[in-house]
C-alpha cells in the first residue's frame, strides 16, 4: 500500500468527487473570511491600545483566542449537519446505494466511508483555520500545546455532531427531511441536556427542601440535602458546548470562576475533588465517542438489506399462513 | 450452477414469490419473463442479496448464498433496472471506483477497466462524463461495472427496457459474447419474443410462480401446441365437420372462414391424430390438417390469461 492511500473505496470516491466540485473551496473561503473579519480589527487595535495605555495585556489575546474557538465551534455545529445529513440519502436518491450494497463492501464500510468523507470536509475547515488561529502567536500568551488541546475538542465535536447527520441520512430516503431532523436533534441535544441536568438538580433541591421542612415541622429533626441531585450534571457529558467550556477552562482557566465544571458552585454533595468532575473533558469525549459509535452501528443496520432471515419452523409457519 | 429451491417471499398477506424453483446451468443465458408485478425483480433482488426471502434457498455451485454476503458479492454481478451513476465521474473513473470496492486498485484496476470498456465497446468514451452518455451506452457501462470482479453469474433486470433497436442489438451481441465466455446470465423482461432472440432457455413467471420453463426449442414447441389447428375441408362437408368436431371432448372452439376451419383444442399430438381420424371416419374430405405457427406472445398471454381465469373461478367458488 502506498503511504496515505485511502483504502475505503467510498471515502476515496467522495474525496475525488469533492475535489472536482467548488463547494468545499467556497465554504473554506467564507469560513476563513468570517474568522479574518473578527481577527483583523483586533490585531490592528491590540498594539494601538497597548501604546495608548502604556501596557500590553497578553490575557486579552487569550480571551480573543477563546472567542475565535467558540466561533469555530458554533460554525461546526451549524455546518456539520448540513454536510453530513445528506451523505447516504443522496446515494439512495441517485440509486447508487443498492449497487454499492451488492459489491464486497459491507454496510459498516459504506457508513464509515460516507461518515469520514463528510467529516473530512469539516476537518478540512478546522485545518484551514489553523493559520488564522496561529496569528495570535504574534503577540504570544498561548502555547501550541494549548491550541492543540482545544483543536482536539473541536474535532471531537465534529465527530459527534456529524454522527447524527449520518444516522438520519441512513434511516431516511429524503435528504431534506434528514437535514431538518438532524438540526432538530442536534438542537435538542444541546438544549435538552441542559434542561435535564439543571432541571433534575433543581427538582432534587426542591424535594430536599420539602423533606427538610417536613422533618423539622413534624419531628423537630434538622436534616439537609437528603437526596443527591448532583449526578444529573453528568447528562451534560453529551453536550459539546459544555465539553468546550470545561476544556477551555482546563487549558486557560476562568480567572475568578475556576477551571471549569468542577469549580461551579452548584453541587450539594460533590466536592471540587470529585474525579468524575475533574476528568470532565475526557469523560465527555468518551461518552460522545460511545454515542457516535452506536449511531454509526445503527446506521449500518439501516443499510443492511437483509436484516434477518426466518428459518426453520417459523418460516414454514409463515408460509402455511400465507398459502392458506 | 444456480439453483433456487422453494423460494417464498411475502409482503404481509401478499405473496410476491410463491414456491419458486429454478435450475440454471453454467453458461446458460436464461430469460426470466413475466408481466409487471409477476415477481421477476423480487426474485432477482433476493438472489443478489438486496432482499430477504421469507423462506427457501438460493444455491450457487451447491453453496447457499443468502446467508453469505462475501460469497454472494464474489459470485454475482447485478445490473438493476436503473443506472445509478455518479455525475462528475468519467466512465473510466466510474469503473475504477467499483473495481476498488472489490479491492482492485492502481495499475491492475486501470488495465481491467480498459478491457471492460473494450468488451462493452465503450473504449472511445473512457474519458466522457457518465451522465452525458446515451441510455444504451449507460446500460453497457453498467454491464461493465457488474463485471469488474469477474462474477460467475450476472443478473440483469430489464436491461433492454427503453433502448432503441440499435442499442438493443449491441447489448444482445455483448450478452451472447459473455455467454460464450462461460458466464451464466439471468436476464428479465416482460417481452417474451425479445428474450427468445438471445436466450438459450426461458422461464415464464406469473404471480410469483414458475409457470413454464424450458429451452428455446421447447418453448417454441409449447407455443405451437397452444395454437389452433387449421383444417381445410371440402366446401360441402363443413356442416358435417362442425358436427363431428363438436362431439370431441378436447375441442374447445371451432370457427370457419370458407373451407378453412380453426379448431382450438386442449390436447397434444395424440388428440390431433384422434381428431383427424374422426373426420376421416365420418367421410369428410380433409385437404389439409396442420397447427398454426405458434406465437410466443400468444403463449405468454395464454399462460397469464389461464391463471386469471382460474383466479376468477376460484373467487366465484
Amino acid at each position: 500500500m502506498k503511504p496515505f492511500e485511502v483504502k475505503n473505496a467510498v471515502l476515496r470516491k467522495d474525496m475525488i468527487l469533492d475535489m472536482k466540485r467548488p463547494k468545499i473551496m467556497i465554504i473554506m473561503i467564507i469560513f476563513n473570511l468570517i474568522l479574518g473579519c473578527v481577527l483583523l480589527p483586533v490585531l490592528i487595535a491590540f498594539p494601538i491600545v497597548g501604546l495608548a495605555a502604556g501596557e500590553i495585556s497578553y490575557k486579552v489575546m487569550v480571551y480573543f483566542f477563546i472567542a475565535l474557538v467558540w466561533i469555530e465551534c458554533i460554525a461546526i455545529i451549524f455546518l456539520a449537519p448540513a454536510l453530513t445529513a445528506g451523505c447516504i440519502s443522496i446515494e439512495k436518491e441517485r440509486q447508487t446505494l443498492e449497487v454499492l450494497l451488492t459489491t464486497s463492501m459491507t454496510p459498516w464500510q459504506i457508513v464509515t466511508g460516507k461518515y469520514l468523507s463528510a467529516i473530512y470536509l469539516v476537518i478540512m475547515l478546522i485545518i484551514s483555520s489553523i493559520p488564522t488561529l496561529f496569528t495570535v502567536f504574534i503577540y504570544g500568551g498561548i502555547s501550541i500545546w494549548q491550541m492543540l488541546q482545544i483543536l482536539a475538542i473541536l474535532v471531537t465535536t465534529t465527530f459527534f455532531i456529524a454522527s447524527f447527520g449520518v444516522f438520519f441520512s441512513a434511516m431516511l430516503k429524503n435528504t431534506i427531511l434528514s437535514v431538518i431532523l438532524t438540526y432538530i436533534t442536534v438542537g435538542a441535544v444541546l438544549s435538552i441536556t441542559f434542561m435535564l441536568a439543571f432541571g433534575g438538580m433543581g427538582v432534587t433541591a426542591l424535594v430536599n427542601e420539602m423533606i427538610t421542612d417536613y422533618m423539622y415541622d413534624v419531628y423537630y429533626i434538622k436534616v439537609e440535602n437528603v437526596l443527591c441531585g448532583d449526578p444529573f450534571i453528568f447528562i451534560l457529558w453529551l453536550n459539546p458546548l459544555v465539553t468546550l467550556f470545561d476544556g477551555v477552562g482546563q487549558v486557560f482557566g476562568y480567572a475568578d470562576a475556576g477551571n471549569g465544571i468542577a469549580d461551579l458552585p452548584i453541587y450539594t454533595h460533590f466536592t471540587d475533588k470529585n474525579i468524575l468532575l475533574n476528568m470532565w473533558t475526557i469523560l465527555s469525549i468518551v461518552s460522545q465517542g460511545l454515542v457516535t459509535f452506536l449511531l454509526l452501528k445503527a446506521s449500518a443496520f439501516f443499510l443492511k438489506p437483509v436484516k434477518k432471515q426466518k428459518k426453520g419452523k417459523k418460516a414454514k409457519k409463515t408460509q402455511k399462513a400465507i398459502t392458506a | 450452477m444456480l439453483k433456487i429451491n422453494h423460494l417464498y417471499k411475502n409482503y404481509g398477506r401478499f405473496l410476491a414469490v410463491n414456491d419458486l424453483n429454478l435450475h440454471v446451468e453454467k453458461g446458460e443465458l436464461f430469460g426470466f419473463v413475466g408481466a409487471n408485478g409477476a415477481g421477476k425483480t423480487t426474485t432477482m433482488r433476493i438472489c443478489v442479496g438486496l432482499l430477504g426471502a421469507t423462506s427457501g434457498q438460493v444455491l450457487i455451485d451447491g453453496e447457499d448464498v443468502l446467508s453469505n454476503h462475501d460469497l454472494l458479492s464474489r459470485k454475482i454481478g447485478y445490473v438493476p433496472d436503473f443506472f445509478g451513476v455518479y455525475s462528475s465521474f468519467s466512465a473510466m473513473e466510474y469503473l475504477e471506483f467499483f473495481a476498488s470496492t472489490y479491492g482492485i486498485r492502481g495499475a491492475e484496476a486501470e488495465v481491467l477497466c480498459k478491457d471492460l470498456l473494450d468488451l462493452v465497446k465503450l473504449s472511445h468514451k473512457a474519458d466522457a462524463d457518465v451522465n452525458g452518455l446515451s441510455r444504451g451506452m449507460k446500460q453497457r457501462m453498467c454491464l461493465a461495472r457488474a463485471l469488474v470482479h469477474n462474477p460467475d453469474i450476472l443478473f440483469l433486470d430489464e436491461p433492454a427496457s427503453g433502448l432503441d433497436p440499435k442499442a438493443r442489438f449491441e447489448l444482445k451481441e455483448i450478452l451472447k459474447n459473455l455467454s460464450s465466455m462461460g458466464k451464466t446470465i439471468v436476464i428479465s423482461s416482460h417481452i417474451l419474443p425479445e428474450l427468445a432472440e438471445m436466450c438459450t432457455s426461458i422461464g415464464i413467471i406469473d404471480k410469483g410462480q414458475m409457470m413454464l420453463k424450458g429451452t428455446i426449442d421447447e418453448i417454441h414447441r409449447a407455443a405451437s401446441a397452444a395454437s389452433p389447428l387449421l383444417v381445410t375441408v371440402d366446401d360441402e362437408s363443413i356442416d358435417a365437420a362442425f358436427e363431428v368436431l363438436k362431439q370431441i371432448p378436447v375441442v374447445q372452439q371451432v370457427s370457419s372462414q370458407g373451407s378453412l376451419m380453426k379448431v382450438v383444442i386442449t390436447g397434444g399430438k395424440e388428440d390431433e391424430k384422434a381428431i383427424l381420424a374422426s373426420l376421416l371416419q365420418n367421410d369428410i374430405s380433409v385437404y389439409s390438417f396442420t397447427r398454426q405457427d405458434g406465437s410466443l406472445e400468444s403463449l405468454f398471454m395464454d399462460i397469464v390469461g389461464r391463471r386469471k381465469n382460474e383466479n376468477v373461478r376460484g373467487g366465484v367458488q
